[in-house]
């Protein structure tokens, strides 16, 4: 019984000295090897990503007819500014509003999903 | 490991398709998956990195269908015993029986068998990964995933798609034999 018990300990003891001294098996070429035999990421054709543009605008134009009624295009065309002016406060405004909402969606994208 | 961490990797590769999250993935679960092969493939390192490479790419295609509720470590075991059982099947006329190079094992001179307190880390692993080669597919890895990685006898059952009752007399009978094993090291180190 005794000598059961000791061998059984013994088992403990040599797996618990096995997992403690496991390597860390290097991975450069393996990761390689996998990452060449992975399927290769499927790209979006040109046509439907023209054709979602497309389908965007038309629904932005639709809405717009929608809510504003027949004349609706020519008042939504009015609130554009007819003229720009070109200057350092306005660039450093349209590149800051920029850097803001890229920064708000890579957020979003990074800490929305937990 | 951090599932947090995984979970996040996984998203991208489902949703974007984004190979560099899944080679991060890689990164962090090669060398635990492929010791754990290894030990299941009694030691055969060629053989066990094939494996380890056909989990990963069986991952990949079916990484949207993972359900995050368990680990991706559990869910990453019951793949690649899988591959494991797929490959034994194809090579072994018995299942259950390992199809690796025992030759080398059974041929060993005694006075090569470690000596003791002398084992080096990488021989004791090398050693028992040839003395679990004794045990079948099935105690072997239900052994290896108790003993080493402590996952939980539900845990096991779960990644072997095994009933409960089974998994615990796979890890009874495989002590034993390890057990008679150990007392042969002993023995020849005496």
């Amino acid at each position: 019984m005794s000598e059961n018990t000791e061998s059984v300990n013994e088992l403990d003891a040599l797996f618990a000295q096995v997992r403690d001294s496991e390597p860390y098996l290097d991975s450069s070429n393996f990761v390689d090897a996998v990452m060449q035999q992975v399927p290769p990421k499927k790209l979006i054709p040109n046509w439907v990503a023209s054709g979602v543009d497309i389908a965007s605008a038309l629904l932005g134009v639709l809405v717009v007819m929608f809510l504003f009624g027949s004349e609706g295009l020519s008042t939504v065309l009015q609130w554009l500014p007819q003229q720009f002016e070109i200057s350092i406060v306005s660039i450093a405004l349209v590149s800051g509003g920029i850097a803001i909402l890229s920064f708000a969606g890579w957020w979003a994208a990074e800490n929305l999903n937990q | 490991m951090n599932e947090v961490e995984d979970n996040k990797l996984i998203d991208r590769v489902v949703l974007l398709s984004d190979q560099h999250a899944f080679s991060e993935l890689v990164k962090r679960h090669q060398s635990a998956l492929r010791y754990s092969i290894r030990q299941m493939c009694g030691g055969d390192e060629a053989l066990a990195d094939d494996l380890a490479q056909e989990t990963f790419i069986k991952m990949y295609s079916s990484l949207a269908s993972f359900k995050k509720q368990s680990k991706l470590s559990s869910w990453l075991y019951s793949i690649a015993l899988n591959v494991v059982r797929q490959r034994f099947r194809k090579q072994a006329s018995s299942p259950s029986t390992v199809a690796i190079d025992n030759t080398e094992l059974e041929a060993k001179p005694a006075d090569e068998k470690p000596q003791g307190a002398e084992l080096d880390q990488q021989q004791l692993h090398r050693e028992l990964a040839r003395a679990m080669a004794k045990l079948s597919l099935d105690q072997r890895t239900a052994l290896h995933l108790f003993m080493h990685k402590q996952f939980t006898h539900q845990e096991i059952a779960d990644i072997m798609q095994l009933p409960l009752g089974s998994i615990k007399t796979h890890i009874n009978r495989g002590r034993v034999i390890l057990q008679q094993e150990l007392a042969s090291w002993k023995e020849s180190s005496l």
